[in-house]
């Protein structure tokens, strides 16, 4: 071989591996920014406002988006959509902290883990960004305000009734979470197993102390279900706070021809259950309205970005017909608007 | 090219000569390590754990290994060559969602999901393979590359939509739920695709060569192999294989997202290399990689049935691992040791 052919062929690899590495950053980078409230920028003051789910690319945080995008148009503020796809803390950390040069007037941010996303948090706040959280808290010291869907209590009852509608004669129940990190899942299961002990309602359940751990990953719910309903032979309801792991369990359940024996609930979105619920597998899955939840959150984000509150406690906040709502304790706003879906509504939510 | 047998270069081929090739002898000593380890862990489990030893579970067992054992084939052929496919959870999560998200909008097209499947794996699997066999670009790199942006083209298709259990192809869900023989319809399906392949690998040219290939690149291309050809064969494999189990998830999860199967990659590897493929390429066989889904398998579903939580099952696959690297090491020192001591005593006399 020639050197000058070998030589050619080198650098023609060399120039491959670079194109393959730009490829390869612009699929890091893969979900760009919406536009969405662009054009809706007519109140004439510059508020931007930045809303970070979890991460991107999960139905639920899409129908929440379209709520703030809905209160951009609204009040004329411009709205984009910030995250990293994958399910990480370190991703979401990155994502926050490259915003804050972009000088958003708020953030409006579901935490993947409340406190590793703190210190981001705090430093937007530094430089004078508002910080709203919703669906999912953070440190308190690390936000202005918290749109909380349902209370800790409030959704452990919801998840229980659903339960209740599923088992009516109570029975064994097991809990799977996200992860150890994630607040509110921690919370509802300590208030769950707290009801199930002390509220009478409730005392036809009892439930395995061990909670098992799926990362809102499908697969990894449904293996966990498999080998729940394995290990224990009385198990009756799986519940679950993950949108992705209720359906999922729900799912291999059926699978495995046990259906109408065990059954999974808690949290989903209707379209996810709508088979479910219709074919009679599953008599109830919960949730609230994830539109109506992110456009709350945007609100509060926007009043408080043009100065028309300070986040104390005892303000009010006028969503329009989203409702009224008062800004309680640690800056914590209460949504607490419960859906079950069942049989006789499945068919009127779209989302 | 000329066929070449080639004995020397070939140790996991050999195993019609039986014993008589050191090569096959530690294939099989590595092979039984792993079936002696899944026995040692199911009497282990039935012991602690007294709901372990029981048909349902068993067969619930074998389901969870199903799909990482198809996964775990797939890998075995680019392993073999002494390279990874990194991107093995993203085609898996490209297929689903892309092939039922088409058949889910065109119902004409729901028989072909199949072969729809086969169609973007070989794709995927194409572009890994020029990646690593034509630009020489280390696997490593490469498929980690691929990973993302699969991933990312995924991510950008759903556009943060799910496919929903509704939209699946009535037969694929049924297929998720068909026990056939007692035994759920996933585990013959995985029996199949393991078997095809290790026939494919013992009897075709294209598996005698990824085997020949990954012993020793140098000594291949001495031989007149075309080496660009075998490891691109063999990524064209891995990907339509990825592919078909990426098919089966999504309709055993019902509602898909761009997610699925995210992370999987090292589930899949862990398989592999505890059914003792080595990680240098050249040996091991399909049938241990199929072995390690099910250790791993087991592993998950003792743990849970003595309630043992998440963080543990992570250390103890984690030491499971490096134990059978370890075990590996040994077994190829212990069986180069010998066949250079048979040498010099053949050389001597």
């Amino acid at each position: 071989m020639s050197s000058i052919t070998r030589r050619g062929s080198r650098i023609w690899k060399g120039a491959a591996a670079l194109v393959a590495g730009a490829l390869l950053l612009t699929a890091c980078s893969s979900t760009p920014p919406s536009a969405g409230g662009d054009d809706a920028a007519a109140g004439g003051e510059d508020v931007k406002i930045f809303m970070a789910p979890k991460f991107t690319g999960l139905a639920y945080f899409e129908v929440a988006r379209e709520g703030g995008e809905q209160a951009g148009e609204d009040l004329g503020f411009t709205f984009d959509y910030i995250g990293s796809d994958k399910p990480d803390a370190t991703e979401q950390i990155a994502t926050l902290t490259n915003a804050i040069p972009q000088a958003p007037s708020a953030l409006v941010v579901s935490a993947i883990d409340g406190d590793a996303v703190a210190p981001a948090l705090k430093q937007a706040r530094q430089q004078g960004i508002k910080v709203v959280t919703y669906d999912a808290d953070a440190a308190v010291d690390a936000r202005d305000l918290f749109v909380n869907q349902l209370s800790y209590e409030l959704a452990a009852q919801t998840m229980l009734d659903a339960a209740l509608l599923n088992s009516p004669e109570g029975g064994q129940v097991a809990f799977i979470s996200a992860s150890p990190s994630a607040p509110n899942h921690t919370a509802h299961v300590q208030i769950m197993k707290e009801l199930i002990d002390t509220d009478p309602k409730y005392s036809s359940f009892s439930y395995i102390d061990t909670v098992q751990f799926a990362g809102d990953d499908a697969q990894k719910s449904q293996d966990i279900a498999l080998n729940l309903i394995q290990a224990n032979p009385d198990l009756k309801v799986i519940i679950s706070s993950s949108a992705v792991s209720a359906p999922a369990a729900q799912q291999a359940i059926i699978n495995a021809g046990l259906q109408g024996k065990v059954f999974a609930t808690g949290f989903a979105l209707p379209s996810s259950v709508k088979d479910f619920i219709e074919s009679g597998a599953s008599a109830a899955f919960a949730l609230w309205d994830p539109a109506e939840l992110g456009y709350v959150a945007s609100v509060a984000a926007y009043q408080l970005a043009t100065g028309e509150i300070k986040g104390e406690e005892g303000e009010t906040i006028d969503a329009g017909d989203a409702g009224t709502y008062t800004i309680g304790k640690d800056g914590e706003i209460l949504y607490d608007k419960p859906l079950m879906f069942t049989a006789e509504n499945i068919g009127d939510y779209d989302f | 090219m000329t066929k070449t047998d080639a004995p020397p270069m070939t140790p996991g081929v050999t195993s019609r000569r039986g014993f008589a090739s050191s090569g096959a002898a530690a294939l099989r000593v590595r092979f039984l390590g792993v079936v002696v380890f899944l026995v040692l862990l199911i009497l282990v489990f039935s012991l602690l754990a007294p709901r372990f030893f029981t048909l349902d579970n068993g067969r619930s067992v074998l389901f969870t290994a199903a799909i990482l054992a198809i996964a775990a084939a797939g890998q075995t052929l680019v392993v073999l060559t002494g390279n990874l496919d990194l991107s093995v959870g993203s085609i898996m999560g490209v297929s689903a969602y892309v092939v039922f998200d088409i058949a889910g909008g065109a119902p004409a097209l729901q028989p072909l999901v199949v072969v729809l499947a086969i169609a973007i794996g070989a794709v995927l699997g194409f572009i890994n393979g020029f990646l690593v066999a034509v630009l020489e670009i280390p696997s490593i790199v490469a498929t980690l590359g691929t990973l993302s942006i699969y991933r990312g083209f995924v991510s950008v298709y759903a556009n943060a939509q799910e496919v929903t259990v509704g939209e699946l192809p009535r037969f694929m869900r049924d297929l998720a739920t068909a026990i056939w023989l007692g035994v759920p319809a996933y585990v013959w399906l995985a029996l199949v695709v393991v078997i095809l392949v290790a026939l494919a690998l013992r009897f075709l040219p294209w598996g005698r060569k990824i085997y020949a290939y990954g012993s020793n690149p140098k000594a291949a291309r001495f031989f007149g192999l075309n080496n660009a050809a075998i490891v691109l064969g063999a990524y064209v494999g891995a990907g339509i294989i990825a592919a078909l189990a990426g098919l089966l998830l999504g309709a055993q999860v019902g509602n898909i997202n761009s997610l699925l199967a995210s992370g999987i990659e090292l589930q899949v590897l862990a398989a592999v290399v505890i059914g003792g493929v080595s990680i240098w390429g050249g040996s091991g066989s399909v049938y241990g990689a199929a072995i390690g889904a099910i250790v791993l398998a087991t592993i998950n579903n003792g743990l849970v049935l003595l309630q043992v939580q998440e963080f543990y099952r992570l250390l103890i696959q984690g030491a499971a691992i490096i134990a059978a690297v370890a075990v590996d090491a040994v077994v190829q020192r212990r069986v180069l040791g010998a066949t250079s001591r048979r040498r010099v005593m053949e050389v001597t006399a």
